[in-house]
């Protein structure tokens, strides 16, 4: 099984966090959880599936559906919107072809907003996968995304 | 106008273990395992620490309901997700061993065994490097077993999964347990039954840097700084507007007008100033005669919250920021209650349409009924809080919000 080169100290419940986490990032782009993963999960803690998804559900970082290699999430909370995160989100958006919550079809990218990433000093921020960008420029952003095409960020 | 820099002095210094011991990092911890666990908690009731996270509850207190019962838990709340503050990534960046002195001496003082630091999970690399300070700390001798006699602590890292209600402290136990991060009602508190129905005492990361601080310097030195009600030093989060943003290090009471004035002063004309987090009023620019403490925040019908101050200016548009905020809110609902999964939703829906140029002249009654009931009804602080944003924005700004309406009016008009 899958689930045994993950380091698991026990098989308790309250590792349902670090599972996800761990199996979202199995590699460091895959960016969601798959359902066979889930139902290793559900296994291995002794829950039903029904149990995990209802918990996995609820958190924001996690997927059940395939998500690009890159995951942009754009901070819009207060701060980021007076520092112009609209603009961000409106240039990527067009440069990219999709919106909120949707995926490229070449698979690479997917575009998220999310509630502040704890960074409001350094408006406008954004997450690639695990890394935060901050004080974005519209050319800071177009660097960012060649570089994904050209698969030099993580 | 007075800085202090307990906290701040290390932004220039590694968060290494070797660094913090050289400012006097883990004295406090050698103090506190001289003393019994009784005396550490009357030394922090004599400083009178306030809870850091928002509450603004006192540390000592809380700690004061501790049995001794075995095992007994110290949790870390490191969730920190109220949009417009920075200041617990700042200490787990710069100084993340004065937190894990802190919940050290709080383990020590509530005779806990077993510690959790519960972060969130959009701070994956703040939660790596924490890994590492913890294992410092461990070669130190600083936790694991027999730390003093019959004293063990461990310390391990939860990284939450991106949830706002979550930073609640019944909800921060449910999604530590393995559950849906949904708040419980208390009694029972905390701690009494927290986690696996065992005593669990909570504090912020902030709060616990405070208790190192407390048995470093000593009690005195800690109420001589502050306001009688609210000693301390404390770390304020200034964002928005202003020529240099970040984090500040005052004594608590310090004025609005002072802390912006540290950050550079406004860019542009000041128009507006939330204070206390998403879920804290927006104020018009009478607030910079505010003092930031619990007390002084709670007489104008405010909140200190977290010390997250965002700074909007002329350029600033009041129906985006209330359209903002009521998106943060039915987003981040975690649907437990009826009031608040389906309020959030309606309000959004309306403070949307009035940006996008939809806008009802019965919205804004609506709106207010609506956080009305919710303030009546909802089940957790984070339901209840929605009316101060939305009050305050129409009270102070209800102008612009009209006059939006109005435009709405002409362009459907001239649509037809």
């Amino acid at each position: 099984m899958e689930i045994a080169k993950i380091s698991l100290k026990e098989s308790n419940r309250e590792n349902i966090l670090h599972l996800f986490h761990s199996m979202q990032k199995r590699e460091i782009t895959k960016n969601y959880i798959t359902a066979t993963e889930r139902r290793e999960i559900a296994q291995t803690l002794g829950l039903s599936i029904a149990e995990v998804d209802g918990v996995m559900s609820f958190y924001h970082l996690f997927s059940p559906s395939p998500r690009g290699k890159y995951v942009l999430r754009i901070c819009d909370s207060l701060s980021c919107r007076i520092g112009n995160s609209l603009e961000v989100y409106g240039y990527i958006s067009k440069e990219l072809g999709i919106k909120r919550g949707e995926t490229t079809k070449d698979g690479l990218f997917t575009l998220e907003i999310v509630n502040c990433l704890g960074s409001c000093d350094t408006a406008p921020n954004m997450m690639i996968n695990d890394k935060l960008y901050t004080n974005l420029t519209l050319d800071e952003v177009d660097t960012l995304i060649i570089n994904c095409k050209k698969e030099k960020t993580i | 106008m007075s800085q202090t820099d307990y906290f701040l002095r290390f932004k220039d210094l590694s968060p290494n273990i070797k660094d913090y011991q050289k400012a006097n990092g883990y004295t406090g911890l050698g103090t506190a395992l001289s003393l019994t666990p009784d005396q550490v908690i009357e030394k922090i009731e004599k400083a009178w620490l306030l809870g850091r996270g928002g509450a603004g509850f006192p540390t000592a207190i809380k700690w004061k309901a501790s049995t001794g019962k075995t095992p007994s838990y110290i949790v870390c709340n490191a969730d920190e997700g109220e949009p417009g503050t920075f200041k617990d990534r700042f200490i787990m960046t710069h100084s993340p061993h004065m937190m894990i002195e802190g919940m050290i001496i709080a383990a020590y003082a509530v005779k806990a065994t077993k510690g959790y630091i519960y972060i969130r999970g959009e701070y994956p690399e703040i939660a790596k490097n924490l890994e590492n300070s913890l294992l410092e700390a461990e070669q130190a001798g600083y936790l694991g077993n027999d730390i003093a006699e019959g004293f063990s602590f461990s310390i391990d890292i939860i990284k939450g999964g991106g949830s706002y209600v979550v930073g609640d402290e019944t909800a921060l136990l449910n999604s530590l347990m393995g559950n849906r991060g949904i708040p419980w009602s208390k009694p029972p508190f905390p701690a009494e039954k927290g986690l696996w129905e065992h005593p669990t005492f909570i504090n912020n990361v902030e709060t616990l840097a405070c208790v190192s601080l407390i048995l470093q310097h000593g009690f005195d030195w800690f109420r001589s700084i502050g306001t009688p009600e609210s000693p301390g030093p404390k770390l304020y989060c200034i964002s928005g507007k202003v020529k240099n943003p970040g984090v500040y290090e005052a004594p608590m009471g310090t004025s609005v007008k002072d802390l912006i004035t540290m950050a550079g002063g406004v860019i542009g004309t000041l128009k507006a100033i939330q204070i206390g987090g998403t879920a804290g009023p927006i104020y018009p620019s009478e607030a910079l005669d505010f003092h930031l403490d619990f007390k002084s925040m709670n007489s104008k019908g405010g909140i200190l919250g977290s010390g997250a101050i965002v700074v909007m200016n002329t350029d600033t548009s009041m129906a985006e920021v209330l359209e903002v905020e009521m998106r943060f809110f039915a987003e981040e609902s975690c649907g437990k209650c009826f009031p608040c999964r389906y309020g959030t939703r309606q309000l959004s829906f309306m403070a949307n349409s009035i940006v996008l140029g939809k806008g009802k002249w019965e919205f804004l009654e609506l709106m207010e009924e609506t956080v009305d009931i919710m303030h009546g009804s909802s089940f957790c602080p984070f339901g209840k809080s929605v009316e101060l944003p939305v009050k305050s924005i129409f009270k102070f700004f209800s102008g612009e919000l009209h006059a939006h309406i109005r435009q709405n009016d002409y362009i459907r008009e001239a649509q037809i």
